[in-house]
C-alpha cells in the first residue's frame, strides 16, 4: 500500500547510482529480517537477537511477527527474573516513541505500546503518555491512532470526561478543521451533560453552540464544524404512533397497523384482536417491509385472519414492545384502538394528539435560533453551500411545508452538483409529501402522475388505505415504499422508465390491475420480473400492462410472463 | 495489468508480511478484469496452503509469518476466487475464528489481543464464505460493531473512535453479512459518504482530508449496499480514478502522478465497476470478491448497483 509517493524519474544519469542505493538498502534490510525470523526459528533469546529484532523493527513497524517475537522474548525474561517489568517497559516505550516519529499510523507499532500498558508488574505513567499523544497531535492533529490511543489512556486512567473535553477545546481552538476533536466532543458531552443537553437551554448547551457559530463563520467552506452542527441540533425524531388500523378482504381477511414511522416489534403481546376463536393461533404479524434495507422495521405490519367476525376490536398497547429503530417506544394517541367492519376494505385513521404537537414546538427555539445563524451567513455569502443545506436541514423540522425549501434545494443543485443526487431525493420527497397534505384520508385513490417524482418513499404509509394509485409518467429509480400500498387494488407505473421492477410490490395482498406500459423494462422477464414467482403479489394480478415495453408483444414473451403470473386473463 | 510490483525497490520488501492480501489483491483485480488466466493459479494455492498453521487453523500473511484474522480472511477469499474452497478446512478455520470473539462481540485479530472492527468483518467475512456462520454468536457480533456508530452516522475502530471510510465499509458490510441493517442510518451515513466527494471528484476518507483511490472502492462499497451511490457524481469520480492510473505500467495510484500498486489497482478496477462502467466485472461489495464467485457460493446478493454510464472501460 503506497500513500503520497509522488513518481518521480531520475535523470538517467542518477538512476544508477540512486538504484546502487535502493539495492543496498534492500540488502541490508532483508538481511536483518531474515536474521531475525532465523534466531525465532531457533527460539533465540539473547541480547543479539533482540538487537536484530530491534533493527528490524526499526526499518519496518509493520513486521507483526517480530513484534510477536519481541513480546516472546520480553515475556520469557520477565518470568525467568532476567529482567523488570519497569526496565522493560521503560526500553519499549522509548522504542515505540522512537519508531512513532517515522511511521506514526502503524497499527502494530500502538498496539505494542497498548501491550506495554498491559503488562504484568508495571504501573504505567499514564500523564506521560498524555504528554506523547500531545507531542504526537502537534504533529498531526487529524492521527486517528493517537487519537485512539489518547482515549484508551484517558479511560484506563480514569482522567475525568471534562478535563478530555478541555483538551478537545485548546485543539479545535487551534484549528476549527479539527473534526477528530469535535468528534471527541459528540462523545464527551452526552456522558457528562446527558443525552439532550443540546436541547436545553443551559449556559453549556449555549457555549457550544456559539463555539460552533465561531468556527464556521471563520470558515464557512470547512465541513467539520457543520456536520458537528447538525449532530447538536438533533435529529428531530418524533416518536412512532398508530395511525391506522386497516381491514382487507380477500379469501382470508389481512389485517394491517400503520405507524408514523418504521417500527419493529410488532408481535400478539402487543397488539389484541378480537373477538377471535378461541382455538385461533396467535395472529402471526409480519412487516410489509421486508427487503435487505428494512432491517427488521416498516411502517406497515400485516396479519392474516383465519377467521371472519362481523366486527372486530384492535387494540395497540404502547409501552417497551414497539419501537422505531432509535429506540424509542410507541406513545399514546388519540385512541390507541379501532372498531373495524368486516369483511373490508375498512379503515380506522388515527389523529394526532394536540399534546404531541405542542412537545413537538419544544425544540423550536433553539432551531429557530440556528436557522437566523444562517440567514446571517447568507446575507454575506449568498451562495454558501453549507449555510444553505443547513437552513435547509432546520427548515425540514421547523416548517416541512415551507416553500422556501424547494428554493434552497433548488439552489444547492446549482452550488453543489456533486450531490445534485441527494438534493434531486429531498425534491421529489417534497413533492410527494405536500400532495399527500393535500390527500383526503377518506379518499381511495390517489394520482401524482408527470410530478418529476426520482422516489416514492419515505412516507407511502400514508397511502396504505388507497385502492387506486397512479404514478405514471414519473422518472422513478426504484419502487422501494410501494411496499405500504397494501390496499391497493390498481396501480398505474406506466411510463416511469422503469428497468426492473424489484420485489418492493411482491407482497402487496390484493393487487389486481399493474400498468407498466411504456417503461424500459428488461426484454427477459425472468430479470424484469425477477424474485416475484410464487409472491402474494403473483396468486392476485389479473391485469398487466405491458404494452410499450421493447420484446414485450410476442407469444413467448406472454407465455413467460403468464408463467410468472399465472393469473393473468389473456 | 503489467508488472505490479518492482522486487528492485524497497516497497515491495517492506510489504512482505501482507503478501497473503498482496496476492488477493491481485487476483481480484485479475477478476474484475476478466483476466484471472493472466497468472497461473497453481503456484499462488501453493502459497497459500504454505502458510496455513494447521495448529491453529489460521493463515499468515507469508510463509514464515504469523497467522492473523486478516490474511486468513484472503487466504479464504483467493481458495473461492479460484473455487478452490475444499483446500481449506471448514472446521479448523471455524473454529480458530470463533476463538477470537471476546465476550462483547467483539473480535481480536489474533492472541495477541488487538480489538478493530476490521477483525469483525474479517470474521463475518471469512465464516459466510466458508457456510459457518453458526460458529460464532452474530448477535453479538452485530451489537459491539453498532456500538462503534458515530454521531455522523458512519463507524469508527472501537467505540468511541473516530468515523472512516475503510471502517465504515467493515462495519456496513458486517452489519450486512449479520442481519444487522437495522443499526445504520441509511440516509445519514449515506449523506455523510456523499460528502467525503472533494472538489477533483475523488473520495476522501474522512472530512477535510486529501481524496485517495482506496477510498472509491471502500465508499462505494458502502453506498452500494446503502442504495445511496447515486448521490455523489460518479462521473466524476470515474474520471478521477481513470487520472490515477499509469500509463507505463497500467497501475493506478492513489492519486495522480504517484506511484502505483496492486492494492489501489484491485479498488480502482473494483470502484470502477460499482459506478456501472461497462467492461468490468462487478466485485460483490460485501464479499469484496467477483459477482459470480458470490453467487457460486449461494450467498445473497445485499447491494445494487446504478444504471450503466455512458462510457465503457476497455
Ligand atoms: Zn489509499
Amino acid at each position: 500500500m503506497l500513500h503520497g509517493r509522488l513518481k518521480k524519474k531520475t535523470p538517467a544519469a542518477l538512476e544508477a547510482a540512486r538504484a546502487a542505493k535502493v539495492a543496498a538498502r534492500v540488502k541490508a534490510y532483508r538481511a536483518c529480517v531474515a536474521k531475525a525470523m532465523e534466531s525465532r526459528q531457533a527460539g533465540s533469546n539473547d541480547e543479539a537477537a533482540l538487537e536484530t529484532v530491534t533493527r528490524a523493527l526499526e526499518m519496518n513497524s509493520d513486521l507483526y511477527s517480530l513484534w510477536n517475537y519481541r513480546r516472546e522474548m520480553l515475556m520469557a525474561r520477565m518470568a525467568d527474573g532476567r529482567a523488570e517489568p519497569a526496565d522493560t517497559a521503560a526500553v519499549e516505550l522509548a522504542f515505540t516513541a522512537r519508531c512513532l516519529r517515522s511511521n506514526p499510523k502503524s497499527y502494530w507499532l500502538w498496539h505494542h505500546r497498548v501491550w506495554v500498558m498491559e503488562m504484568d508488574g508495571y504501573t504505567p505513567d499514564f500523564a506521560e503518555e498524555l504528554r506523547l499523544c500531545g507531542l504526537m497531535l502537534d504533529a498531526d492533529d487529524r492521527n486517528f491512532h493517537c487519537w485512539n490511543y489518547r482515549r484508551y489512556i484517558a479511560g484506563t486512567a480514569a482522567v475525568p470526561d471534562a478535563d478530555e473535553l478541555d483538551y478537545t477545546l485548546d485543539r479545535i481552538n487551534a484549528n476549527f478543521s479539527n473534526y477528530s476533536a469535535w468528534h471527541y466532543r459528540s462523545h464527551l458531552l452526552p456522558r457528562i451533560h446527558g443525552p439532550d443537553f443540546a436541547a436545553s437551554d443551559s449556559s453549556f448547551a449555549t457555549t457550544e453552540f456559539e463555539l460552533v457559530q465561531s468556527a464556521f463563520y471563520t470558515e464557512p467552506d470547512d465541513q467539520s464544524a457543520w456536520l458537528y452542527h447538525r449532530w447538536l441540533l438533533g435529529r428531530s425524531a418524533a416518536p412512532p404512533r398508530l395511525t391506522a388500523v386497516i381491514a382487507l378482504p380477500g379469501p382470508a381477511p389481512i389485517l394491517a397497523l400503520v405507524f408514523s414511522v418504521p417500527v419493529a416489534g410488532v408481535a400478539p403481546t402487543n397488539v389484541t384482536v378480537a373477538p377471535l376463536p378461541p382455538t385461533s393461533p396467535p395472529l402471526r404479524w409480519r412487516p410489509a417491509h421486508s427487503g435487505r434495507l428494512a432491517g427488521g422495521l416498516s411502517p406497515v405490519w400485516l396479519a392474516t385472519l383465519d377467521a371472519s367476525p362481523a366486527t372486530l376490536s384492535v387494540a395497540v398497547n404502547t409501552g417497551p414492545g414497539i419501537a422505531a429503530k432509535d429506540g424509542s417506544p410507541l406513545i399514546d394517541g388519540v385512541a390507541m384502538n379501532a372498531e373495524l367492519e368486516l369483511p373490508g376494505p375498512a379503515t380506522v385513521v388515527l389523529e394526532l394528539d394536540a399534546q404531541l404537537a405542542a412537545a413537538a414546538a419544544a425544540r423550536s427555539d433553539l432551531l429557530a435560533r440556528e436557522l437566523a445563524a444562517c440567514d446571517e451567513l447568507l446575507d454575506l455569502e449568498p451562495d454558501a453551500k453549507w449555510a444553505l443545506l443547513t437552513k435547509a436541514f432546520i427548515l425540514e423540522a421547523l416548517d416541512p411545508a415551507s416553500p422556501v425549501l424547494d428554493t434552497l434545494y433548488t439552489c444547492l443543485l446549482d452550488v453543489d452538483p456533486y450531490r445534485a443526487g441527494f438534493y434531486r431525493d429531498a425534491l421529489s420527497r417534497r413533492t410527494l409529501d405536500a400532495a399527500l397534505a393535500d390527500h383526503d384520508s377518506a379518499s381511495l385513490s390517489f394520482a401524482l402522475p408527470a410530478a418529476g417524482l426520482v422516489a416514492l418513499g419515505p412516507r407511502t404509509h400514508a397511502l396504505a388505505s388507497a385502492t387506486a394509485l397512479d404514478f405514471s409518467g414519473n422518472p422513478l429509480r426504484c419502487l422501494a415504499g410501494a411496499e405500504a400500498f397494501v390496499s391497493a387494488t390498481a396501480l398505474d407505473l406506466s411510463s416511469c422508465g422503469l428497468r426492473e421492477l424489484g420485489t418492493h410490490l411482491a407482497d402487496l395482498p390484493v393487487l389486481a390491475s399493474l400498468n407498466l406500459a411504456n417503461n424500459a423494462l428488461h426484454p427477459d422477464p425472468a430479470v424484469a420480473f425477477a424474485g416475484l414467482a410464487g409472491s402474494p403479489l403473483a396468486a392476485s394480478l389479473t391485469a398487466l400492462d405491458l404494452s410499450g415495453n421493447d420484446g414485450y408483444d410476442t407469444p413467448a414473451a406472454a407465455v413467460a410472463v403468464a408463467a410468472i403470473f399465472p393469473r393473468l386473463a389473456h | 495489468m503489467g508488472c505490479y510490483v518492482n522486487r528492485n525497490e524497497f516497497e515491495y520488501w517492506v510489504t512482505e508480511h501482507l503478501r497473503m492480501s498482496g496476492v488477493y489483491w491481485a487476483v481480484a483485480g485479475l477478476a474484475g478484469l476478466d483476466a484471472l488466466d493472466q497468472l497461473p493459479s497453481a503456484p499462488l494455492l501453493e502459497f497459500v496452503d504454505k502458510c496455513y498453521d494447521a495448529q491453529i487453523g489460521g493463515y499468515a500473511g507469508n510463509v514464515g509469518h504469523d497467522v492473523h484474522l486478516l490474511y486468513t480472511l484472503s487466504a479464504v477469499q483467493i481458495a473461492a476466487i479460484y473455487d478452490e474452497l475444499d483446500r481449506i478446512d471448514a472446521d479448523a478455520v471455524a473454529a480458530y475464528v470463533a476463538s477470537l470473539q471476546q465476550a462483547d462481540g467483539s473480535f481480536v485479530g489474533d492472541k495477541w489481543g488487538e480489538v478493530d472492527t476490521r477483525f469483525s468483518y474479517c470474521a463475518l467475512c471469512t465464516l459466510a464464505l466458508l457456510g459457518r456462520l453458526d460458529a460464532i454468536d452474530v448477535d453479538a457480533a452485530v451489537a459491539f460493531v453498532a456500538s462503534c456508530r458515530n454521531f455522523d452516522g458512519g463507524f469508527g475502530a472501537v467505540p468511541g473512535a473516530e468515523s472512516h471510510a475503510g471502517q465504515v465499509f467493515c462495519c456496513v458490510a458486517a452489519l450486512a453479512i449479520g442481519g444487522g441493517m437495522a443499526h445504520v442510518d441509511q440516509d445519514l451515513l449515506g449523506w455523510w459518504l456523499a460528502e467525503r466527494q472533494v472538489p477533483i471528484g475523488g473520495l476522501n476518507g474522512r472530512p477535510e482530508k486529501l481524496p485517495d483511490v482506496c477510498y472509491s472502492w471502500w465508499i462505494l462499497s458502502a453506498t452500494s449496499i446503502l442504495d445511496r451511490t447515486h448521490w455523489m457524481d460518479a462521473g466524476k469520480l470515474r474520471d478521477y480514478i481513470l487520472s490515477c492510473q499509469d500509463w507505463e505500467t497500467g497501475g493506478i495510484a492513489d492519486r495522480p502522478g504517484d506511484w502505483v500498486d496492486v492494492f489501489h489497482t484491485f479498488f480502482g478496477i473494483a470502484g470502477l465497476a460499482l459506478l456501472g462502467c461497462g467492461g468490468l466485472t462487478l466485485i460483490d461489495p460485501v464479499y469484496a470478491l467477483p459477482e459470480a464467485v458470490v453467487l457460486r457460493l449461494g450467498l445473497p446478493r445485499l447491494f445494487s448497483v446504478p444504471p450503466p454510464l455512458a462510457i465503457n472501460i476497455e
